[in-house]
């Protein structure tokens, strides 16, 4: 009831102070908030889950040279629509690998191979994390590889804000690890992504790319950059609800499926997960 | 003595703020929070199916901005790389930006010198047999001239967009311009006229383009199956309660900004130096988003001065005014390098005389906020203009 009466007197202020969207104060504060919460240096809170991992993939696409005007983003075959389908809307074209059979994920030990015979460029590789598989998953082996190749590495992490891999934030190991704020995540605010990451130029990038080709501190001036950028923002409405949910320690539990698959397994050590032991 | 040279400003007062928050705003925003059910589209719906009633058409869609709707549009309509689509370069980035994400090339149109707005006879030069649409855009809430519009696109067999992002409320021979075209935008960004800080619209009467726009919301499903692209651009249930609250006095808004509208166009009228652009008269309502005026540069010349410095000086007697948008093709970002990559092809940026014209010499506006005011404040608007003129000479090394 203390989270629902401070959720509405923020909301209020909000109301009545007249900045709802385009880069408000919440925008900013809850996107750092998470960002600290989960170990991350840079957080940028969008309006969905696509949208997040749209302004991402987007800026990995303007490292190629204009001539390069076909290229392939990997994602794991069993994996969130959106990992595919975005990609397809950003101009990539998902390339499918396979999972591991125990734990779901993107084999480690084939991604080298696989990697080397897609012709063309590669924008990103996209794992989906499962939180709560098993232990002795090789997620710095697939990062290293990606390092070697000079190919990001994307951490699709669904509603686990907070997730950490051996103990370490899940940004440690990948260029960017998107979220979603959505129904049955950690933290449920209706709708919106958030991008999490350690790399000042992905952050800007990707800041960019969602605001109009505006840069971070820029403001609502007319846009002089040289990026064409969309409109990826997130509303203080619903930033603001993140962050007093955030604050209030009120993330939601895991869902009972999430629970049983968790159950009697060595799982990665996150917050959320720790809340109900 | 000119504010600008120290001396004491016109005006005294802040405009109205906007946006405007009533009793209803408070109430529809606690009920939604109370009710702590984000995710169930209820209220989303309620505002779609007002919205469709009040326009006029079959199918309405809020989505989570007037620039993803423009995009979604595109895409709805199979629209993409390798195809043409024309638009004014008059305006926001964002027309120009959701036709690049879409992966289509945009081809400039020149504005119409007597409104700046795009130009019907300039539109009909640009099609190719690459064209796939015309997007024309209502900038500052002024209708385009619609008809000549509708049958170019018609002759052609291209889709038409009216771009309405400014232009909720405006109204074309008696109809919501959101009825006009294959289908409309609309932006409800923190500044419109219309506001939920961030949101879009979509508004048409096509059925195909409804389903596919119903898929695409859907995650790329229809059932179980995937049939299309997906992203996930919905209005959370938090924007469309105060889309709702807001739109129940949007009516009066409109009214209230006509009337002032015109009376602030009466009072320049006869100044000689400066107009408010012509006013269609098949435009039934002008939503006025914008306040466009014209300053003309052959009258400012004979006193030695430009429109910049004529701004300045408005500027500095407490006059919300600017110069308006920089033409398009003079953006870097039009011409760089990851744009030729997201559509594969350069975008011609041959300067427009008549958008030069407006943008770097003549043009200006105020916000739509000026037209809530009282008649005091507009008086006070006209005063400095005029104190400005007078002391025009002055401003020659400014």
């Amino acid at each position: 009831m203390e989270m629902q009466k401070r959720l509405i007197e923020t909301e209020l202020s909000v109301l009545e102070s007249g900045v709802w969207g385009t880069i408000g104060g919440y925008s900013v504060s809850a996107a750092k908030a998470l960002a600290e919460y989960s170990g991350a240096n840079y957080g940028l809170l969008c309006h969905s889950y696509d949208a997040a991992y749209e302004a991402v993939l987007r800026h990995f696409g303007a490292r190629f040279d204009e001539s390069q005007t076909s290229d392939a983003t990997v994602v794991c075959e069993v994996s969130a629509p959106a990992d595919s389908l975005v990609a397809v809307c950003v101009g990539s074209t998902p390339v499918f690998t396979d999972v591991c059979e125990t734990c779901g994920m993107m084999r480690p030990k084939n991604l080298e191979a696989f990697l080397q015979s897609i012709e063309l460029p590669i924008r990103a590789v996209v794992l989906d994390y499962l939180v709560g598989r098993k232990e002795d998953y090789k997620l710095s082996r697939v990062q290293e590889i990606c390092r070697e190749k000079k190919i990001p590495l994307i951490l699709n992490v669904g509603g686990y804000i907070g997730a950490r891999h051996e103990g370490k934030p899940l940004t440690d190991y990948c260029d960017a690890a998107i979220f979603t704020l959505g129904k049955g995540s950690a933290i449920d605010v209706g709708m919106s992504g958030l991008v999490l990451t350690n790399d000042m130029g992905i952050f800007q990038g990707a800041f960019a790319y969602h605001n109009c080709g505006r840069g971070f501190g820029e403001g609502a001036s007319l846009v002089m950059n040289d990026i064409v950028g969309g409109d990826l923002r997130v509303t203080e409405w619903t930033a603001a609800a993140a962050q007093i949910i955030l604050e209030e320690g009120a993330l939601a539990t895991p869902t009972p499926m999430v629970q049983e698959k968790m159950k009697g397994q060595p799982v990665f050590d996150t917050p959320y997960v720790k809340k109900q032991q | 003595m000119l504010a600008i040279h120290g001396g004491t400003p016109v005006l005294k007062k802040n405009m109205p703020a906007w946006p405007q928050v009533t009793d209803i705003d408070r109430e529809m925003l606690r009920d939604t929070l109370l009710s702590g059910n984000y995710n169930s589209g209820k209220l989303r719906k309620e505002f779609e199916t007002a919205f469709a009633k009040d326009c006029g058409v079959a199918h309405c869609f809020a989505v989570a901005n007037g620039t993803v709707s423009l995009e979604l549009l595109l895409r709805g309509f199979g629209i993409g790389k390798g195809d043409e689509v024309i638009l004014p370069p008059y305006t926001f980035i964002a027309t120009l930006s959701s036709i690049v994400f879409a992966g289509a090339t945009p081809v400039f149109a020149d504005i119409d010198d007597s409104n700046y707005l795009i130009s019907p006879a300039s539109v009909e030069e640009k099609i190719t047999d690459k064209t796939r649409a015309i997007v024309a855009v209502a900038v500052g809430g002024c209708p385009p001239d619609l008809d000549a519009l509708e049958d170019i696109a018609k002759r052609h067999g291209i889709k038409f967009i009216v771009d309405a992002a400014q232009g909720v409320g405006a109204e074309w021979k008696g109809k919501s311009i959101c009825a006009y075209g294959d289908a409309a935008s609309i932006s409800c960004q923190n500044s419109k006229n219309l506001t939920s800080g961030e949101g879009g619209i979509i508004t048409t009467n096509d059925d195909v383009l409804a389903k596919n726009l119903e898929y695409m919301l859907s995650g790329g499903k229809d059932g179980d199956k995937f049939v299309s692209v997906a992203q996930d651009h919905r209005i959370t249930e938090l924007q469309a309660s105060i889309l709702l609250s807001q739109y129940s006095k949007l009516a009066r808004e409109v009214v209230l900004r006509d009337k002032n509208a015109a009376y602030l166009a009466g009072r320049i009228k006869g100044l000689g130096f400066v107009e408010h652009l012509a006013y269609d008269e098949r435009i039934t309502t002008h939503a006025y988003h914008l306040f466009l005026m014209r300053f003309k540069k052959e009258e400012l010349a004979k006193k030695g001065i430009t429109r910049d410095q004529f701004i300045k000086a408005l500027v500095a007697e407490g006059v919300p005014i600017c110069s308006g948008y920089a033409p398009l093709y003079t953006f870097p970002c039009v011409t760089s390098r990851d744009t030729a990559r997201m559509i594969g092809t350069n975008i011609d940026v041959t300067p427009l005389p008549v958008c030069d014209n407006a943008s770097f010499a003549e043009g200006s506006w105020m916000g739509q906020a000026v037209l809530l005011s009282d008649r005091a404040t507009l008086d006070a608007i006209v005063d400095a203009i005029i104190k400005v003129w007078e002391h025009a000479e002055e401003l020659k090394n400014v």
